[in-house]
């Protein structure tokens, strides 16, 4: 086996001359606040690449530093984050700063998006929400794990997003904490017939919610139920029933990895199908791949019809 | 298992043997290989001998598979995976066990210096192996990250080429951003 010591290093490698499609992906690596703030004032050429739509087309803003102590407006950032994606936007990622105004000038300024993720948007609102909702009718991957909404923002997602496949809604403890109720669990049930990936991380639905979902989302693939300490699968038939329908289950009881619920982490591009080098790649965004992502779809044809025409049928 | 062998000439005519199923895990090469194309050896006019064991070692040790540790190691999601009733749960160790033998192996592998990092970034993203590419290009950014413009000029040797206008606007905006947001 040939070692890396071998390997001869004298040469000094010019990184200007970096093919710009690399350059791009270590940009979407880096992240919206490091390319504004530092990356972009290296040199011209930087900083013409930051200034690239293409390179804006998912915007990740949920690991940041505590607003209050920063003094940093990340809210402006965002915008300008948006602004500079010149209406590419497909995925958008973020925690507290996502206001009811950013998320209400994201979505004014965006094609539909096919990917949002709130967690921690403790600041916005049922009605900002369902003002941002109604301006995603393409919307397939939501997450809105440790928001403050109710349960009318579900129902309007399920008016107005009939695409959606994937959602999240986890919770920490003490929210509402030692009450179980169902009633997220039902309005899911109702409104989001064709989820493939559900995850309740701490969710204090019961038996009753459960069973409302198996019935209500018959394409579900993905249920992930740790922690939901209202779910009890000892005796009945319901364990046998989610064992049937489901191919991959985490169950109550099941082990949580390190970090997994932490804001930011790479969970979520795990299971989401798309990662940098696939939204720098030629053919530009082609949907969550099945070979690739968690829930693929099973026919091939429907994706690429579908999102082929992306960009092309924008409704605004 | 044995494997047919495919030979690879780097940019400087050496040849390398690599299995066909390691060979895999670049793109190009599947192509290549899938497009019946193959004749005897294919020539990588963009590789040299420097790098083409540093990439023949990942694609070995990635073989079919051009993912990374990351994906199995989050979650241990698998939908192929049928988890009840009959759960297996020596299977779930050994598949930990795999996947933090992997990540100590990325971890050794991708101890080199900032040349061989440019190298082996070009390389990956001319063969199409997705997931070298995605370890390489993290730790480029990794080498950016939470340094100042300057320190990033320095670091790889990058002249700034602004007029004196727009290096006065940057600075401008660099001294507000330090003062306010000291990065770890």
């Amino acid at each position: 086996m040939e070692s890396v010591d071998q390997i001869p290093s004298e040469e000094v490698r010019n990184w200007l001359e970096l093919p710009e499609d690399v350059l791009s992906l270590i940009f979407m690596k880096l992240g919206p606040v490091e390319v504004l703030f530092r990356a972009q004032s290296v040199c011209s050429l930087w900083r013409k690449l930051s200034q690239e739509s293409q390179l804006w087309r998912s915007i990740d803003m949920r690991d940041l530093p505590d607003v209050m102590e920063s003094g940093v407006d990340f809210e402006e950032v965002a915008r300008h984050a948006v602004d500079r994606s010149c209406g590419q936007l497909i995925e958008f990622s973020v925690g507290h700063v996502g206001t009811d105004e950013v998320l209400k000038y994201i979505t004014d300024r965006s094609c539909p998006l096919r990917c949002l993720r709130l967690a921690d948007c403790i600041y916005a609102t049922d009605n900002g929400m369902i003002e941002v909702v109604k301006k995603l009718p393409l919307l397939e991957e939501l997450d809105l794990s440790y928001c403050q909404f109710s349960k009318k923002v579900i129902e309007a997602i399920g008016q107005f997003c009939p695409r959606l496949k994937s959602f999240k809604l986890n919770r920490r403890g003490g929210w509402r904490s030692y009450k179980e109720y169902d009633e997220e669990a039902l309005a899911i049930a109702e409104n989001m017939p064709e989820l493939r990936y559900l995850q309740l991380f701490r969710n204090k639905l019961t038996n009753e919610g459960l069973r409302a979902i198996l019935d209500g989302c018959p394409h579900l693939e993905y249920l992930d139920l740790r922690q939901c300490s209202g779910v009890n699968l000892e005796g009945g038939d319901l364990k046998r029933r989610c064992a049937d329908r489901i191919k991959s289950l985490r169950l109550p009881v099941d082990p949580i990895e390190e970090n997994e619920f932490d804001a930011g982490t790479d969970f979520d591009d795990y299971l989401s199908g798309f990662s940098e080098i696939d939204l720098m790649s030629d053919d530009g965004y082609d949907g969550y791949d099945p070979y690739d992502g968690y829930y693929g779809f099973s026919d091939g044809s429907e994706l690429s019809d579908d999102y082929g025409s992306y960009g092309s049928d924008n409704p605004f | 298992m044995s494997s047919t062998k495919i030979f690879l000439k780097s940019s400087d005519d050496k040849t390398f043997e690599i299995d066909e199923t390691a060979a895999r895990a670049s793109e190009t090469l599947k192509n290549i290989i899938d497009g019946g194309c193959l004749d005897g050896v294919i020539p990588l006019p963009n590789v040299s001998s420097n790098i083409l064991p540093k990439v023949i070692e990942y694609c070995k040790k990635h073989g079919g598979d051009n993912g990374s540790s990351k994906k199995i190691a989050n979650g241990g999601v698998d939908k192929d995976k049928e988890i009840l009733p009959d759960y297996d749960e020596e299977e779930d160790k050994r598949e930990k066990v795999r996947v933090d033998e992997l990540k100590k192996w990325e971890e050794e592998y991708m101890d080199f210096d900032q040349q061989v990092l440019y190298d082996l970034m070009l390389a990956a993203n001319y063969l199409h192996i997705k997931g070298l590419l995605d370890l390489t290009v993290e730790k480029a950014a990794s080498m950016i990250r939470g340094r100042t413009p300057d320190q990033i000029r320095e670091n790889f040797n990058i002249n700034s080429d602004f007029t004196p206008e727009e290096e006065e606007e940057m600075i401008l905006i660099e001294d507000e951003w330090d003062d306010e947001w000291a990065f770890d």
